[in-house]
């Protein structure tokens, strides 16, 4: 009883802390915090095909830089759809190509690493047709120097609430989804395709399924992303760098956990931050090489993810 | 006159020129569980993997409950009433043991979760899994992977089951509920084609036993014809007459 009272007490006072964050923090924090929550939810968009199902995508910046420039453009160049129609078209963009990506590879089986160097492929072809077109007819994409976005939600507050909201909602469904038949379908599909098959699981329609929710999900978070920053540019929205960061977030936090992907973002999106402070300015690079060790040293100590980790060692004291 | 709940008709399926199956025809009807032995390589994963339509026939029929599921898609076919244990256990290790059960459920028959709940929940009694029905897949012994791929069969509840070796590895009171509980099955009006090497269960449980050899059905009858026929023991072991009475 006093257990679950206090539990109460601390949700409580985290649940009044989040509400009134932006009324204490100042712009600095309130940006980091930001990222760190687009971060978290961009993660667990990824997260759903990547940890519950199994298929590693090394491509999600695809859906990602497809919703950030479909509202871009629909924003900037047809503002009677408004902010609603921009995010809307952004969600179906990225539902559109990851239907049509779960629709090419499970239909001609490309799976395991074949799976991943055509997500790669199809973010790279995106990036580069993206980079090398200034003009698509009336409609101004900018090119290698990018677009400024001139619509959206204004303000850190509102984007900070934004995201909040969205992530809370996600990780909330994604938990309470993951002990649901689509959830459970999914990790059969990730531990055994073929005996998931066996026991009745229309294993195409599942995995088509969650891999287009994904791409939907991911598109609105490049919209969100686009609104925030009042600037894309392809190398950044499609990039390759982007991708991998949402597949370390995941993996490091723990894939086969609700929360692996927000504390990945917790651990890594400040750490970035930290090492750029204190070491980046006195030599040039030490920050990422820094970076990158504790990456690693992160790997070693915890191969399958924080979250696991700390449950395996809960589990075994005695 | 009962249509048979399976009926193959001129089976036959090569590897590389490999005669794995070659006109393989026979009926199953309700309510009979019929024991399938054989020698190593002699085509009885191939028989079942073709029927659950893991892997596609080169010519012959498969008729399942009177309707042709050659070409269907395994979950198509499990829906359609087939279930099947594999020789080597296929849990889904990061889900619990309810959980596979509920999965399987939900799959093929179960509208609502609750119906699926409550049938897991009755199997977990039947096969005594209640201590296991939070526990891991992957934290089983190898007897109780047995066991739970069975109750997450039967959570499908299909018409038709498919078992390799179910009783292999089970010491004697798990065998003997698992045998009890087949035979309970069997008597709600189910079929059973069972693989297995134990004459021991073979004579508990079937009622006719076929013997395959090189792909071909070489002999079928009661459990007694079969196992006393000297050809049995050319086939299997290849030892003297005598060893199977």
């Amino acid at each position: 009883m006093n257990l679950n009272a206090a539990w109460s007490r601390w949700w409580l006072l985290v649940s009044l802390a989040l509400l009134l964050l932006p009324g204490f923090a100042s712009p600095y924090v309130l940006h980091w915090i930001i990222l760190i929550l687009m971060y978290s939810y961009l993660g667990q968009c990824w997260n759903v095909v990547g940890g519950l199902l199994g298929r590693l995508s090394l491509g999600h910046a695809a859906f990602f830089g497809l919703g950030a420039y479909l509202s871009a453009l629909l924003g900037n160049q047809f503002t009677i759809v408004g902010l609603l129609g921009s995010l809307a078209g952004a969600c179906l963009a990225g539902l559109i190509l990851a239907t049509m990506t779960a629709l090419l590879t499970l239909r001609y089986r490309v799976d395991g690493v074949y799976f991943s160097l055509f997500t790669i492929a199809i973010c790279e072809v995106l990036r580069l047709l993206v980079r090398s077109t200034n003009k698509l007819g009336k409609l101004r994409l900018g090119g290698a120097q990018g677009l400024i976005v001139n619509s959206g939600i204004h303000g850190k507050p509102a984007h900070y609430y934004l995201w909040l909201s969205l992530l809370i909602i996600l990780t909330l469904w994604i938990g309470y989804g993951r002990k649901r038949y689509w959830g459970l379908a999914a990790i059969a599909i990730r531990d055994d395709q073929k005996a998931a098959e066996m026991i009745g699981i229309d294993t195409f329609k599942v995995s088509l399924v969650v891999l287009a929710l994904s791409g939907l999900l991911t598109g609105l978070g490049g919209a969100l992303y686009a609104s925030y920053f009042q600037y894309i540019n392809p190398d950044e929205v499609f990039g390759l760098p982007l991708s991998i960061s949402l597949v370390v977030r995941s993996v490091l936090g723990g894939r086969d956990s609700v929360v692996g992907p927000v504390l990945g973002s917790l651990m890594l999106t400040p750490l970035a931050e930290v090492t750029r402070s204190f070491v980046g300015s006195g030599a040039y690079g030490v920050h990422i090489a820094l970076y990158g060790f504790s990456l690693v040293l992160i790997t070693i100590l915890a191969p399958e993810g924080i979250i696991p980790r700390l449950k395996r060692a809960k589990a075994s004291r005695p | 006159m009962n249509t048979p709940v399976l009926l193959l008709r001129e089976l036959r399926k090569a590897f590389d020129g490999i005669e794995a199956l070659d006109s393989i025809s026979f009926a199953i009807r309700d309510g009979e569980v019929v024991g399938l032995m054989g020698p190593n390589g002699a085509g009885k994963t191939t028989l079942f993997n073709v029927i659950s339509g893991l892997v596609l026939p080169d010519s012959g029929e498969i008729m399942l409950q009177g309707a042709n599921v050659v070409g269907l898609a395994p979950h198509r076919i499990c829906r359609l009433g087939l279930g099947r244990t594999f020789q080597y256990t296929r849990l889904f290790d990061s889900l619990t043991v309810h959980e596979n059960m509920v999965l399987a459920s939900e799959a093929t028959h179960a509208r609502r979760r609750e119906e699926a709940l409550l049938e897991a929940t009755r199997i977990l009694g039947m096969l005594r899994l209640e201590g296991h029905r939070e526990v891991l897949a992957s934290a089983l012994s190898t007897g109780y992977r047995k066991v739970a791929e069975l109750a997450r069969c039967l959570a499908g509840r299909p018409k038709l089951l498919l078992l390799d070796e179910p009783t292999a590895g089970l010491a004697g009171p798990l065998r003997q509920l698992v045998l009890k509980v087949l035979a309970d099955y069997r008597r709600e009006g189910h079929s059973i084609l069972i693989i297995e090497h134990s004459t021991q269960t073979m004579r508990e449980i079937c009622d006719r036993l076929f013997l395959l050899d090189r792909g071909r059905l070489a002999l079928q009858g009661s459990v007694e014809e079969v196992l006393k026929n000297p050809q049995t023991e050319d086939v299997y072991l290849g030892i003297h007459a005598g060893s199977f009475a």
